[in-house]
């Protein structure tokens, strides 16, 4: 079976982030192929979500494409940012809903702590939601009775206390150290004596040979990386078309300003979404 | 005996690079002793593009399981640019910089997640070189079994938290020199540690004048042997040949081989000979042929190429700036060092007009590596460190 789970592995090492992985080995460890698509940037993942928000449920529905199962865990910043009034939490909660309900595919959805989900449990779009998962899954006691609390009876009675978080190790082991010689100081003698003659040489700009050479244009200083200053036959450079570049440095500049930006970052995650889909 | 991974981001025969080879040869020279050695590494082989070049799956060779994973391309480049923009004009990142430059050239999901599944089956898990997605993000999986080769360089990179993090965080840390051990000191608060340095297979023989003829070469000349890229030097060192070519007037070649574009500039066409990728017998017979062997590098950990280059009777010349290579040639006496580019003119001319002087610098440090880096006595070294994993 291709199952797509959707949420955060380590980094950091978290107990939700050990949580989930833990789920994952199991899923593997049953023969499944597992595929992670991560809403937090710079996680161990296949993919990454990018775009918060409704754009990300709507990544998610079309990232779902081809799998047989969902497993997603609800976290902080996913489905609506942490600091996302009650309409932004019902959007991005409502968003997830429909994407998930568009797939058709049964859903686990996992909540490690019942403060990962700011403004609690409840709620009309959460309801929604939680009812159209097949298994929910669970942290702890603590989530479990928070959840008991406010869900109906028959939605309830999916919920699951989920894997222990996967235990990684932190042992130490204990410490050794190790090891411990020509005639080369005469031969490091006279490249700096001769080095040496060659810099008065240079800097007078006469000398046998090298006055009529074109050292100025030759020697860098010392120390410094200059390149060669003869014509280089370099491999050429594969050339990025002119409408991209300048289609980037419009994105660029409306990044830059806070009256466009939600429009560069909308026409980001559209063409994100165009090379991937 | 112990069930040993090497976690690497490249492995394989045509992969060129003084740690990855480092790191293939621990593999097999454990193998050989009877250990149970596995290599977890991807499917690339260009850590430029790190194009899924290679199948996935498991292979087997001489005595080591290779299993190769897909990388998973970066999802910002343009990012990572900037970052690494960012790193190298001094700014201090955030963490989450830290770890989308990590991320922004490669990443290895399927890797972390056999990991996470089957750390405890190995005894000891050896993560080499610092640097990469496959070092930073997988360590932590099983820091009890961890053993870091960082081939540490003293660069930018080097400085960062995550990089501190490995250090601080690994069971133990094998070094390949004094100074990366004394650089690393300065990075992070160290576990246990030892230097148990690199090694070094000795060629029963060589054939330097087949070697000259075989590529025509007509003149002395000296050699280059790695990676022909900015960081390494190459760009310098052929500035710093093409200027004493003038100023002295050398009757010396310049020959390379290995990886990347040569870009030969056009004014040294006939006088820069890029030889190419050669099997690893014809560049020690490369090594017996030429004159000296020239090391522009200010980052290596180790340096194998200077080494093979003294077994092979060849003395080497070498930037000052890079302190392990600096430190071998002091300890060694077999190997000259510049500051600059009239002094790396006066070492050609050196090694050109007076050869007996050259070959002298050579001879004593033969024994050096003999005595210090063969892989028996490496090997030795690690199998001791081991036993605490066993």
């Amino acid at each position: 079976m291709r199952v797509l789970v959707v949420g955060s592995l380590p980094p950091p090492l978290s107990e939700r982030a050990r949580g989930l992985l833990a789920e994952v080995v199991r899923l593997r460890s049953e023969g499944n192929e597992v595929e992670i698509l991560s809403p937090r940037a710079n996680t161990v993942a296949h993919r990454h979500i990018a775009a918060p928000g409704a754009a990300g449920a709507l990544e998610v529905a079309l990232a779902a494409r081809g799998f047989d199962e969902v497993v997603l865990q609800l976290e902080p910043g996913f489905p609506f940012a942490a600091s996302a009034g009650r309409a932004g939490r019902a959007v991005g909660l409502g968003a997830l809903a429909t994407a998930l309900k568009s797939c058709g595919l049964p859903v686990t959805l996992r909540l490690h702590s019942v403060h990962d989900l700011p403004g609690g449990p409840g709620g009309r779009a959460a309801e929604g939601l939680w009812a159209l998962a097949r298994r929910i899954e669970v942290g702890g006691e603590e989530t479990l009775e928070s959840l008991q609390a406010v869900l109906s009876p028959e939605t309830a009675a999916k919920l699951a206390l989920g894997l222990p978080p996967l235990q990684l190790g932190s042992g130490r082991r204990p410490e050794t150290a190790l090891v411990g010689g020509a005639n080369l100081e005469d031969a490091t003698a006279l490249v700096r004596a001769r080095s040496a003659a060659d810099r008065s040489l240079i800097t007078r700009g006469r000398g046998e040979g090298v006055a009529e050479l074109p050292l100025g244009e030759w020697l860098p200083s010392p120390g410094a990386g200059v390149p060669f200053p003869g014509e280089l036959q370099r491999q050429p450079r594969p050339s990025t078309p002119l409408a991209r570049r300048a289609g980037r440095a419009v994105l660029h500049a409306a990044d830059s300003a806070s009256l466009t930006r939600p429009l560069a970052r909308g026409l980001r995650v559209a063409r994100t979404l165009a090379r991937r889909y | 005996m112990t069930k040993v991974a090497f976690v690497a981001p490249r492995y394989g025969p045509r992969v060129i690079g003084g740690a990855e080879a480092q790191v293939r040869d621990m593999a097999r020279g454990l193998a050989r002793r009877g250990h149970e050695v596995e290599v977890l590494t991807t499917c690339a082989e260009d850590h430029h593009t790190w194009a899924n070049s290679l199948p996935a799956g498991v292979e087997s060779e001489q005595g080591v399981t290779i299993r190769r994973f897909e990388t998973v391309p970066s999802s910002d480049p343009l990012l990572w640019a900037s970052i690494e923009r960012r790193m190298h004009a001094g700014e201090r990142l955030s963490p989450a910089d830290e770890l989308s430059w990590v991320s922004g050239r490669l990443m290895v999901p399927e890797l972390y997640l056999y990991l996470a599944e089957t750390a405890t089956q190995y005894d000891a898990i050896v993560y080499s070189p610092y640097l990469f997605w496959t070092t930073l993000y997988c360590l932590p999986l099983a820091p009890e079994r961890s053993i870091l080769v960082p081939c540490l360089h003293d660069e930018d990179y080097a400085y960062l938290d995550v990089v501190r993090a490995a250090l601080a965080g690994a069971a133990s840390i094998w070094f390949l020199s004094e100074p990366e051990h004394q650089l690393a000191h300065k990075l992070a608060p160290l576990p246990a540690h030892e230097v148990t340095g690199g090694g070094i297979h000795v060629p029963e023989s060589y054939d330097p004048d087949g070697f000259r003829g075989r590529y025509d070469l007509e003149r002395p000349f000296v050699l280059y042997a790695g990676r022909r890229e900015g960081g390494k030097g190459w760009p310098e060192a052929m500035a710093g040949f093409g200027a004493a070519l003038l100023r002295h007037a050398l009757q010396l070649d310049l020959v390379t081989v290995g990886g990347g574009q040569a870009d030969i500039p056009a004014l040294l066409t006939g006088r820069v000979i890029d030889l190419g990728f050669l099997e690893d017998d014809e560049i020690s017979n490369a090594f017996a042929a030429a004159t000296a062997y020239l090391q522009p590098s200010k980052n290596e950990s180790f340096s194998r190429t200077i080494m093979e280059s003294w077994l092979a009777g060849t003395p080497v010349i070498a930037n000052s700036a890079g302190a392990v290579v600096s430190w071998h040639c002091e300890r060694s006496g077999g190997g000259i060092l510049y500051g600059d580019e009239i002094e790396l003119g006066e070492c050609l001319r050196l090694v050109s007009e007076e050869p007996k002087v050259a070959a002298g610098l050579a001879a004593s440090a033969r024994d050096y590596v003999l005595s210090n880096y063969r892989w028996e006595t490496v090997l030795d070294r690690m199998e001791a460190a081991l036993e605490r994993f066993g």
